[in-house]
């Protein structure tokens, strides 16, 4: 019986120590953002009381991710904009106010049978090439 | 009495054999996060990039394009119809991370690129765009790409014409 005991207590702090070790690490980067605050928002009519939850995206807004062989376009107009999403669960049901500058990607790849990759390879040359100007000859 | 003594003892020696053993596992588990995180930095190091940006001002309404930009331009009207197109400036440097090439694009404007990471866990380069108006920050994002590929920010400038942004990495 002790030693199952033991056994147990072995397992649970390895759990605890596994999940210290990987459960804290955001599993995307591009989704973390930074908690500011939270606090109750005034009691309603009927003494309900949700809690709100503010989170402020950082001023860099998320990461963008660029897929092999797609023509992306981040639009860097992007005003503050401010958005509260309702959040339920079986106990509780908080507000989450979301704000900050989100940058808009559009993505302008050509239909598949239309789009030749080697096309915007070219431009990637000739635009490294506008940067390194090469003399071909000289008098 | 004895027998209580006895399971104590019994139970005492387990409990150290568990914790040492934890102890073990623990050491060993810090011991490869370390090298693999040393390995991944060290390769990191070592990798340089040719990182290259260009910056170029697109007018609406207008069909001048800049001579320079004369080999490109299907390119650039597929990204924005019916405008004209200037070269404000480009710049290509082979860096190491952190270090980043910027480009005045001669309007008041410059954007820096910044590569930080040339070989992320995706494959990707991890390069941070940011652009600058008189010094003061007015854009920055993070952007995970492919090498070899080109991808471009767009921005509207006061007097109504675009501000393109190609940026690419080797």
């Amino acid at each position: 019986v002790i030693g199952l005991f033991g056994l147990a207590q072995a397992a649970a702090v390895l759990l605890a120590l596994g999940l210290a070790w990987y459960g804290f690490r955001p599993s995307r980067q591009a989704q973390s953002t930074h908690l500011v605050s939270t606090q109750p928002t005034p009691s309603s009519s009927q003494g309900y009381a949700a809690p709100l939850l503010k989170v402020t995206i950082p001023s860099d807004g998320f990461p963008t991710v660029v897929e092999e062989g797609r023509l992306v376009v981040i639009h860097a107009d992007s005003q503050p904009q401010k958005i509260l999403v309702p959040i339920f669960s079986c106990s509780t049901a908080f507000l989450m106010q979301v704000e900050g500058r989100v940058p808009t990607v559009v993505d302008l790849t050509p239909d598949a049978t239309a789009f030749g990759v080697d096309d915007w390879y070219l431009v990637f040359n000739a635009v490294e090439s506008l940067a390194n100007p090469v003399v071909v000859m000289k008098e | 009495m004895a027998e209580s003594k006895r399971l104590s003892l019994r139970f005492g020696i387990r409990l150290a054999s568990v914790v040492l053993a934890l102890g073990g596992f623990v050491l060993v588990l810090s011991a490869i996060r370390l090298s693999r995180a040393q390995e991944d930095t060290e390769s990191n190091i070592e990798m340089a990039r040719q990182v290259t940006v260009v910056g170029i001002s697109a007018t609406p309404g207008i069909k001048t394009v800049d001579s320079k930009l004369a080999i490109i331009k299907s390119q650039l009207d597929e990204l924005l119809p019916e405008h004209g197109f200037r070269l404000l400036g480009a710049q290509s440097g082979r860096i190491l991370a952190p270090e980043s090439v910027a480009c005045n694009l001669n309007n008041g404007y410059t954007v820096s690129i910044r590569l930080i990471k040339p070989l992320d866990e995706n494959g990707r380069v991890q390069l941070r765009c940011e652009l600058f108006r008189e010094n003061a920050q007015e854009f920055s994002t993070l952007v995970k790409t492919p090498a070899n590929q080109l991808f471009f920010c767009q921005r509207t400038l006061p007097d109504g014409s675009q501000l393109l942004i190609g940026v690419g990495a080797r």
